[in-house]
């Protein structure tokens, strides 16, 4: 079906679970190979006993700043604020704030906020409008938040009045330019763009491709990353041909054909999560030759069930994190989303893993930052907007929650200032698990 | 050959449902949609006796029960069966309770009632099929048993189910000949459609003639939206609904009556879109860079079509076209100036009172106005239906964006080259105007809407356009930023508000001169008008061209308010939508515009709601339709014309006394 005429309500649907999973991947497999996923034997040690504080993973972010025992904070909040697609026509997310929620009151309950100074949130939902999200960021303003964890904001204008009022956007989901370009903007995550640069890398690599196809939705921010791909492979010196598809509806037919036509080695696949399962259904079914790498989205497990065993198998996909049976950040996560996320509804999977990075490295930048602190008020003094951008702009390799060590100096991804750890790993679906076939890749110097 | 064979099958659709009641009926797609989810539901079960049972039939009606379970684990035959039913009972709901009343209503009444379905049934199954379940787009998988594998035929590979598609399409096509020529219900249909009341003499039914067809083209709908979406693995509320739109270019050079030359049609949209898809993927080294890829194929098609349609209109419609009965109050404004410059005066007084949040839902009511009165003038004034107002709106944004980052070119030049590239398209728009009108016309306005997306908006020389300089005259910084409580500038507001003003002032003034009551003649009967001497082409043009200057200023105002533009800003649906709420407020009034532009999302009414959009936003588009058919049924005037003619009545009988 040719669908050229869309489609402003679904493309957001689409691309914000997409762009959601190129930054985490957090599918547990069942094979044999010892670098598939399994649940963390830490969390199996830690189920009797009451508090997780007591308890933390060994390794993990967190174990530098964890009282001896649970602490609740009390008093006047330091305000954070969240912009969210909560709801909308055209999907909507809200698992990010409720991660969000899920984080703050483990941090408030048992870590004692900040130095004794309670987080509080402050939610806003875009609602999938851009109006709103300029209006979520004047209420951010008008709350005094001192920074705003980052959601799924396909517009991303809201942005540019944060960045008018050096508010720090942290984390979330970076679908728009402003998200990865504001200078106001750190992002645990190298996108879109990221995905493509570490997949073209390992066809070269790797898979020591001679051709590649790369097909992509029209939508800009991912027509932007197609174009960071185009440059690689002219850099290396590998041929390419890019296919353009609607975000949705798609007819995956015809562009795996066009693709097909130049004899591709491999064909990397930027489609919306719809686009999915209709990439790797059409592949298998047209008995294409050519390794099909598609993006992290694609491995999420409801994804996969509805594909097919068959077609799924073999694919490879950018996972931005090691995966590992011993991962001590992952094992603290699924700690936190047992004890604390039933309050919420809060379902373990999918993109609010994300919004777990980003509630966790901000926190950290704020203990750091009243490190010194010895009342609520020092507390309150030390963290500002101003000493919160500074921070994160002096981090270095600085260790992110169950990712790649950041650093925020602008130049991690050329035009690409606000992402500060663009790396990747990939992985492979094997057997039903997927496999990790990738060191980390830094996307950065490639450019 | 699958993507034509899908089009001409939807088309089909749409030539049996306008034989059946003269409608071009906008929501078919959404239609097939939501018929062919029902059966994706019906079959959506785990083969585990553990596992999910399926067997669900979803029911369209909100405030009805969501799902009712009739079966465990239905077959392909019984879930077929009970969509059938379900899709002939739609059918005949459809028809019964939104067109049949609307048989002998102007051509706009119809069009904002399909369009009210399209809302509102995509809305309903984004509700109910795809939100529901929380799983987003993976949330049901189509599935109909259609052979595997796929074949090589030189150097492209066609699956083997897209040869099942055509067989279908081309054995429908057989079929409906055949019922159309050689059957008594065919006969009597063709009847009813060239003289119904010749048709009534001779005692045939139109009505059920009209509930038969509609039920075989909602089945037809849905047969074809189950075969492609499980040919493509995929399935989507909007964009499936969105289909109709090729199938539109199909079944109109079919003429809307010629089931053969329908399919053709279709197969050629489709394989000629195919074509150009390879062409331009084969050709990247010498075609321009700013062409994104897949603009031929999803311009060029609308291209000929426009032409097609064009050379079958003429300059003057027949007798027959003659149909409109009840056209929608067009009030000669009173005092406008006066009237216009009392709005404003609240709005300023609102801006520099009223704490930033409300000032930017001014802001947003205020531009969304603009664009409304642009619809206002060729649709309420004129008569013509245009889906392109945000196409125009979009493309002096981005031209005005464009030139102020690339080129430095400065306020006000850049926005005034801005709104003259609007106009020019505007202008151009406004050709084939002058030989087709009606739905024909609100067709060709939506494939232009199309081409200018593909060509211009999605072009890869606009890509990710941000941080517009900020506009400043004489001095006066006009911008909209400030930091803290100062943001969202009183300045921009009142600089928007001026230009809205003066926009709304010299359109009541227009509707006041010679140059209106022109318009007017031409909107309630073209031949007379041209009788009377009137120049229709050109009366036409102007307001084409007045329609794109106005929404050239909407379009120039949201470039210096969003901070980055996207084509997403200017889409088809959000065109809909913007059409949708004129139509509510009352498409030939200045009032009607301002009533749009308060209940615009983001603007005073979303304010004063609270300002979250929450949970209410979910049921917004489906109420949203669910009125708009109600409206088109019982109140063409929309809500402010019924509120002025209460309001007479009252005075009326006050004065009486």
């Amino acid at each position: 079906m040719q669908n050229r005429h869309s489609r402003a309500l679904a493309v957001c649907a689409s691309l914000v679970v997409f762009l959601a999973a190129c930054s985490e991947e957090t599918t547990t497999g069942s094979g044999s190979d010892a670098s598939t996923t399994t649940a963390p034997k830490v969390v199996r040690e830690c189920s009797e006993v009451d508090t997780i504080v007591e308890c933390l993973p060994d390794g993990s972010l967190l174990v530098d700043y964890a009282p001896d025992i649970a602490t609740e904070a009390t008093g006047e909040a330091l305000k954070i604020g969240t912009i969210n697609q909560d709801t909308g026509a055209a999907g909507a997310f809200p698992e990010l704030t409720v991660a969000d929620k899920v984080a703050f009151d483990f941090l408030n309950q048992e870590f004692g906020g900040v130095n004794g100074v309670p987080l509080e949130l402050i939610t806003c939902d875009t609602a999938f409008d851009p109006q709103k999200s300029l209006s979520c960021a004047q209420q951010m303003v008008d709350e005094d938040v001192v920074a705003v964890i980052g959601g799924i904001d396909i517009w991303g204008d809201g942005i540019q009045v944060l960045e008018d009022n050096g508010i720090p956007y942290i984390g979330g989901i970076p679908v728009s330019f402003n998200a990865a370009r504001s200078s106001v903007s750190f992002q645990f995550s190298g996108g879109i763009w990221g995905a493509v640069l570490g997949e073209a890398n390992y066809a070269v690599e790797v898979l020591d491709a001679k051709s590649v196809a790369i097909i992509h939705a029209q939508f800009p921010p991912i027509a932007d990353a197609a174009e960071y791909g185009k440059r690689y492979l002219e850099s290396v010196g590998v041929e390419y041909k890019v296919i353009t598809v609607p975000p949705i509806g798609a007819d995956m037919v015809a562009a795996m054909n066009q693709a097909a036509e130049s004899d591709p080695d491999a064909i990397i696949a930027l489609t919306a999560d719809s686009g999915c399962v209709p990439t790797m259904q059409t592949a298998k079914q047209l008995g294409l030759d050519a390794t099909l790498l598609l993006t992290g989205a694609c491995a999420a497990p409801k994804i996969i069930d509805s594909a097919g065993d068959d077609a799924v198998e073999g694919r490879i996909f950018n996972l931005e994190a090691e995966l590992s049976d011993t991962n001590p950040d992952s094992a603290l996560y699924q700690a936190i989303a047992e004890k604390y996320g039933p309050k919420h509804n809060f379902e373990q999977q999918g993109a609010g893993t994300v919004s777990f990075r980003s509630v966790m490295n901000m926190y950290t930048i704020l203990r750091d930052l009243s490190a010194d602190a010895t009342n609520p008020d020092d507390v309150r003094a030390a963290i500002s907007r101003e000493s919160i951008l500074e921070a994160f702009r002096a981090t270095v390799d600085r260790p992110s929650f169950f990712g790649h060590p950041y650093t925020c100096d602008g130049n991690q991804l050329v035009d690409l200032p606000a992402l500060c750890a663009p790396q990747q790993t990939l992985g492979q679906l094997s057997d039903g698990a997927v496999i990790q076939v990738s060191d980390w890749i830094d996307v950065g110097a490639l450019l | 050959m699958g993507g034509g064979a899908a089009i001409a099958l939807l088309a089909l659709g749409l030539v049996l449902s306008f034989k059946a009641s003269g409608v071009v009926n906008l929501a078919h797609g959404a239609l097939g949609m939501y018929v062919a989810y029902v059966f994706f539901e019906l079959r959506n079960f785990e083969t585990d006796p553990a596992g999910k049972p399926g067997g669900d039939l979803v029911l369209p009606i909100l405030g009805l029960p969501a799902r009712v379970h009739l079966v465990d684990r239905p077959t392909v035959f019984t879930a077929l069966l009970v969509t059938f039913v379900v899709a002939a009972a739609l059918g005949a709901g459809v028809y019964g309770l939104v067109f049949r009343p609307l048989r002998n209503a102007p051509p706009l009444a119809r069009v904002v009632a399909s369009l009210g379905l399209f809302l509102y049934l995509s809305a309903v199954a984004k509700l109910r099929f795809v939100g529901e379940t929380g799983q987003g787009a993976a949330a049901i998988q189509p599935e109909f048993p259609l052979p595997s594998g796929a074949v090589r035929i030189g150097d492209a590979v066609v699956p083997t189910s897209n040869f099942v598609i055509a067989v279908v399409a081309l054995a429908s096509t057989v079929a409906l000949v055949c019922v159309y020529r050689f059957t008594r219900f065919g006969l009597a249909t063709r009847a009813a459609a060239e003289n119904e009341k010749g048709a009534l003499l001779t005692g045939l039914s139109p009505d059920r003639l009209g509930y038969l067809n509609w039920i075989l083209a909602t089945t037809l709908a849905g047969m074809a939206v189950i075969l492609i979406a499980t040919d493509t693995h995929g399935i989507d509320p909007t964009t499936t609904s969105l289909a109709v739109v090729p199938a539109l270019g199909a079944a109109l050079l079919g003429g809307l009556s010629s089931f053969g030359a329908t399919a053709a049609a279709g197969l050629a949209i489709g394989m000629s879109q195919s074509t150009l898809t390879t062409f331009q993927s084969n050709n990247q080294s010498w075609l321009p860079d700013w062409l994104s890829g897949g603009a031929l194929a999803g311009a060029l098609p609308v291209v000929v079509i426009l032409i097609a349609i064009s050379l079958q209109g003429s300059t003057l419609p027949t007798r027959a076209t003659l149909l409109d009965r009840r056209l929608p109050r067009a009030p000669e404004p009173k005092h406008p100036v006066l009237a216009c410059c009392a709005v404003a005066t609240v709005a300023a007084v609102g801006l520099l009172t009223l704490d930033a949040q409300w000032r930017l839902a001014i802001i947003v009511s205020t531009i969304a106005t603009v664009i409304a009165l642009s619809t206002v003038v060729v649709t309420g004034f004129v008569g013509q239906i245009s889906l392109a107002q945000n196409a125009f709106a979009g493309l002096a944004a981005f031209t005005t964006a464009k030139l102020a980052t690339t080129y430095d070119i400065a306020f006000p030049i850049a926005p005034i080259l801005g709104i003259a590239a609007a106009v020019v398209v505007g202008v151009v728009t406004g050709i084939p105007a002058v030989r087709v009108r009606g739905l024909t016309l609100a067709v060709a306005t939506i494939g232009i809407a199309v081409a200018v997306e593909n060509l211009v908006f999605n072009s890869p020389a606009l890509l990710g356009i941000s941080h517009i300089p900020r506009p400043e005259l004489f001095g006066i910084d006009l911008g909209l930023r400030d930091v803290g409580d100062k943001n969202f500038r009183p300045a921009f507001g009142l600089f928007a508000l001026a230009l809205v003003t003066a926009s709304a002032i010299i359109v009541a003034n227009l509707r006041r001169s010679a140059t209106g009551m022109r318009w007017l003649a031409v909107r309630s009967n073209e031949r007379a008008a041209a009788a009377a001497g009137i120049n229709v082409a050109s009366m036409k043009a102007s307001a084409f061209a007045t329609s794109a200057f106005l929404a050239g200023v909407g379009g120039v105002l949201l470039a210096y308010e969003l901070s980055s533009l996207s084509t997403d800003n200017f889409s088809i649906i959000a065109a809909l939508a913007s059409v949708a709420l004129v139509y509510l407020g009352g498409i030939a009034s200045i009032g009607g515009a301002l009533f749009a532009g308060i209940l615009a999302t983001g603007g005073v009414l979303t304010k004063l709601n609270g300002g979250a959009a929450g949970g209410a936003s979910q049921y917004q588009f489906a109420v949203s339709g669910l009125v708009l058919i109600i409206v088109a049924i019982f109140s063409p005037d929309g809500i402010t014309g019924a509120a002025s003619s209460a309001m007479r009545r009252v005075v009326d009988k006050v004065r009486s006394r």
